[in-house]
């Protein structure tokens, strides 16, 4: 009994730090550079269009896609590779799991911030940044 | 097929190809190979299949049944071949007699798929056969695929009597009309034998008018052996000039300098030149076009080669620049994308130029509709647009088409790690191999018409596959993704190229290659049987990974390796297809390094281009290629219109 509560508790503190992220590694994460705007969210959706469209559906449910079940965007809680915008980005520029393909090479960074918020435009709107202040 | 023929046909690729060197490389790879090879040399052609081949045609004639009324029909049409499997005799029978080249193979549906190929690369109607019931249904598939290629394909079946409908009486009764809802343009079980030679023309103006789909008759017993003393007993018994006509429509001329006008104020035109371009042959008149007006041209479709990838305005290896078009130009695309599935700016101006009016605006909204055969639209053009000169957008697609061979090249140098690392092929060496073969070497770049097939091989071998005249690529999953029927439309691909029909005159009798996957490998392997059986040369490179390539959809999430699901997506590994080809009496090859496949390959074209003789060559390697994360950059996107696309 005395080894399963040693086992339980290192197994709820390791819970614990999966879940809090500390501070210095939130300061780490990159940050969206581009404000959210209606041209943004444009822009965006062209590059969705050409790039995504094809694995996450033209609505981003991915529900055409004839290859392999790639989550809906519409739903970030079923998101496998985390669901903050920094989070977002990087599975963007590198790929995530086996099936997602990296790219940062084919896009700036401008342009995947772009994508970022397109993708939160079609998703929950409690996700979505707060609009741009008019000059950026 | 005769000898003589064949040699001569194939001088200049054979010797060429055996003189300088290619025996040398063979033999010496022959030396040191680890490949195995071996050909059953008990598995005979019988005597009659030759002796049959060259009878002469017999030709029908009064009395006649309507099964040979039919045939006549269909001669007189230009009807380009027939694939079969037996049934339907009287029909098939009366073809043959008619001297229309037929072929008989193993299976429906690949004979099916082998008629559509033969479409696909040569733009002529081709004919396919099966018996009623199970031989019919057998078909559904492929007549689906081919619609959805809008393929010229007369599709023939027997079917139940008449006099015993809905009795059940013996078997194989089934009302066929129905199946083929939705994947036809027009169908008909025939009912009335006086109207045989009728329907004949309805089936000839639908397969030779607007946009092409198959057609479907039925015919029961009471049709096809009905005797018919003259031509007083048939309705409608009319010459084709005078049941249907060959005029096309012409665009309007204002719609045309609307055109015009829109061209010359754009920076960076492009013309996808689809389907329609193919089958209206208007590939000349396209060239002028472009040419004029350096307009960048980019291909889509069922085939490939009517605008040649050597061209400087050629945006087929260019995807990096389709973005930066202003205005596009979409000639003849039967099959419409959506919005972005064209990699296209969605903001660009769009111009629609097709003969059916009822699908201008379908999916994506037009600036200007034009209806109008392709080529007299082309030809309008070329009259109508002021020459222009624009050496920017030039510069951009050479730096397009340069970026994609260094992307290329990449993959290529990551491929021969990836062999070495895991001790089998990876898809970029195979794809590399090919085109140095076909392209870059001694034969002659416009010959070898190529069957695209595949899922994931795909991604990388149409990256490489290269097409210098009109019908030199058959697209195999096109649009409908079926990814089974490759070997049979290398049958139909072949069989044009032996036959010299359409665009592959020059190159009679030439060895045809063809891509596929393992699994699509069986759903059409028995056609092999076929192949050798007409001596039609065909190398069938079998890329096997030992799974299906979308097996990581069986895995849970990716959090665990596997689940309950995942054996449900995998095979046996290190399986030995090339073994179907021997045992069928055709070569085997088996590569397993990647230093081999060249070599096999090699002697693979010699053997098609000295002895007519077909290979499979069974490239091993591993499903875990396809991973992103394992072995980048794993199962490769692709951009839409170009080289790479397969959707519209």
């Amino acid at each position: 009994m005395f080894r399963g509560s040693l086992f339980a508790l290192a197994f709820s503190a390791t819970l614990w730090a999966a879940a809090e992220r500390k501070p210095q590694e939130q300061a780490r994460e990159p940050q969206n550079p581009v404000g959210y705007s209606a041209d943004t969210v444009r822009e965006g959706r062209k590059t969705y269009l050409r790039l995504c469209q094809y694995c996450h559906g033209a609505d981003g449910r991915a529900l055409a896609n004839p290859d392999f079940e790639a989550p809906s965007l519409r739903a970030p809680s079923e998101w496998r590779h985390g669901s903050s915008d920094a989070e977002l980005f990087v599975s963007i520029r590198d790929g995530a799991g086996h099936e997602m393909p990296p790219f940062g090479r084919q896009l700036g960074d401008d342009k995947i911030w772009q994508l970022v918020h397109y993708v939160r435009s079609i998703g929950p709107k409690e996700l979505r940044a707060a609009p741009a202040k008019q000059g950026q | 097929m005769a000898n003589k023929q064949m040699d001569k046909a194939t001088s200049v690729s054979r010797r060429n190809f055996v003189a300088k060197g290619a025996v040398a490389a063979a033999v010496a790879a022959g030396a040191k190979a680890s490949t195995t090879e071996r050909r059953d040399s008990n598995i005979e052609v019988p005597g009659e299949v030759p002796a049959s081949l060259a009878e002469a045609p017999n030709p029908a004639d009064f009395p006649m049944t309507g099964a040979q009324v039919f045939a006549k029909a269909c001669k007189k049409e230009g009807l380009a071949a027939l694939f079969c499997a037996p049934g339907n005799y009287t029909v098939i029978n009366a073809l043959a007699s008619e001297g229309i080249p037929c072929y008989g193979g193993r299976t429906e549906g690949m004979m099916c798929s082998a008629a559509d190929g033969f479409a696909r690369v040569t733009g002529e109607v081709a004919a396919a056969s099966g018996t009623e019931g199970p031989g019919f249904t057998n078909m559904i598939m492929n007549i689906a695929a081919a619609n959805a290629a809008r393929s010229p394909l007369l599709v023939l079946a027997s079917n139940m009597t008449l006099g015993l409908e809905d009795t059940e009486q013996a078997i194989q009764r089934v009302y066929q009309q129905p199946t083929t809802e939705g994947m036809k343009k027009y169908g008909k079980r025939l009912i009335n034998p006086h109207r045989v030679h009728e329907y004949a023309g309805y089936a000839f103006r639908q397969l030779k008018s607007g946009v092409p789909r198959p057609v479907h008759l039925d015919f029961p017993g009471e049709v096809a052996r009905r005797t018919f003393e003259s031509a007083e007993d048939l309705r409608y018994f009319f010459d084709k000039s005078k049941y249907r006509t060959d005029t096309k429509p012409h665009p309007s001329p204002g719609e045309i300098a609307k055109a015009a006008a829109m061209i010359r104020r754009a920076e960076r035109p492009i013309i996808v030149a689809s389907a329609g371009v193919f089958y209206s042959k208007a590939w000349d008149a396209l060239k002028i076009v472009a040419e004029k007006g350096n307009i960048a041209v980019v291909e889509s479709g069922p085939s490939r080669g009517h605008f040649g990838d050597e061209h400087p305005l050629s945006a087929n290896t260019a995807p990096d620049a389709l973005l930066s078009a202003d205005l596009v130009v979409l000639v003849g695309q039967y099959c419409m994308p959506n919005i972005g599935e064209y990699s296209f700016d969605p903001d660009a101006t769009f111009i629609r130029i097709d003969p059916d009016a009822a699908d201008i605006g379908r999916n994506l909204p037009i600036d200007l509709g034009v209806v109008s055969c392709e080529k007299a639209a082309l030809e309008a053009l070329a009259e109508e647009l002021a020459p222009r000169k624009r050496p920017a957008w030039r510069d951009e697609l050479a730096a397009a088409r340069a970026a994609f061979e260094a992307q290329n090249d990449e993959h290529y140098k990551l491929g021969l790690k990836y062999s070495q690392e895991a001790g089998c092929v990876h898809p970029a060496v195979i794809a590399k191999e090919l085109e140095d073969l076909l392209y870059r070497g001694d034969i002659p770049k416009e010959q070898t018409t190529v069957v695209s097939g595949g899922y994931g091989i795909a991604r990388y071998t149409r990256r490489r596959l290269r097409a210098y005249r009109p019908g030199q690529i058959c697209n195999g999953a096109y649009q409908y993704g079926a990814i089974g029927p490759d070997v049979g439309y290398t049958v139909g691909a072949g069989a044009a190229v032996q036959q010299g029909t359409g665009p592959h005159a020059p190159y009679k009798g030439a060895p045809v290659v063809a891509v596929t996957g393992d699994a699509g490998f069986a759903y059409s392997a028995m056609e092999l049987e076929t192949l050798t059986k007409y001596r039609i040369p065909a190398i069938v490179i079998v890329y096997n990974n030992n799974a299906w390539g979308v097996w990581r959809s069986g895995e849970s999430g990716g959090r665990s390796r596997t689940s309950r699901a995942q054996h449900m997506y995998l095979f046996q590994e290190n399986l030995r297809y090339e073994k179907i080809g021997e045992a069928l009496g055709a070569r085997g090859e088996y590569v397993t390094k990647a230093e081999d496949f060249a070599p096999a390959l090699a002697r693979s074209y010699q053997a098609a281009a000295r002895e007519r003789l077909s290979t499979v060559i069974n490239c091993q390697a591993i499903k875990e290629f396809w991973s992103a994360r394992d072995y980048p950059p794993g199962l490769l996107q692709k951009v839409e219109p170009g080289c790479m696309a397969y959707y519209h």
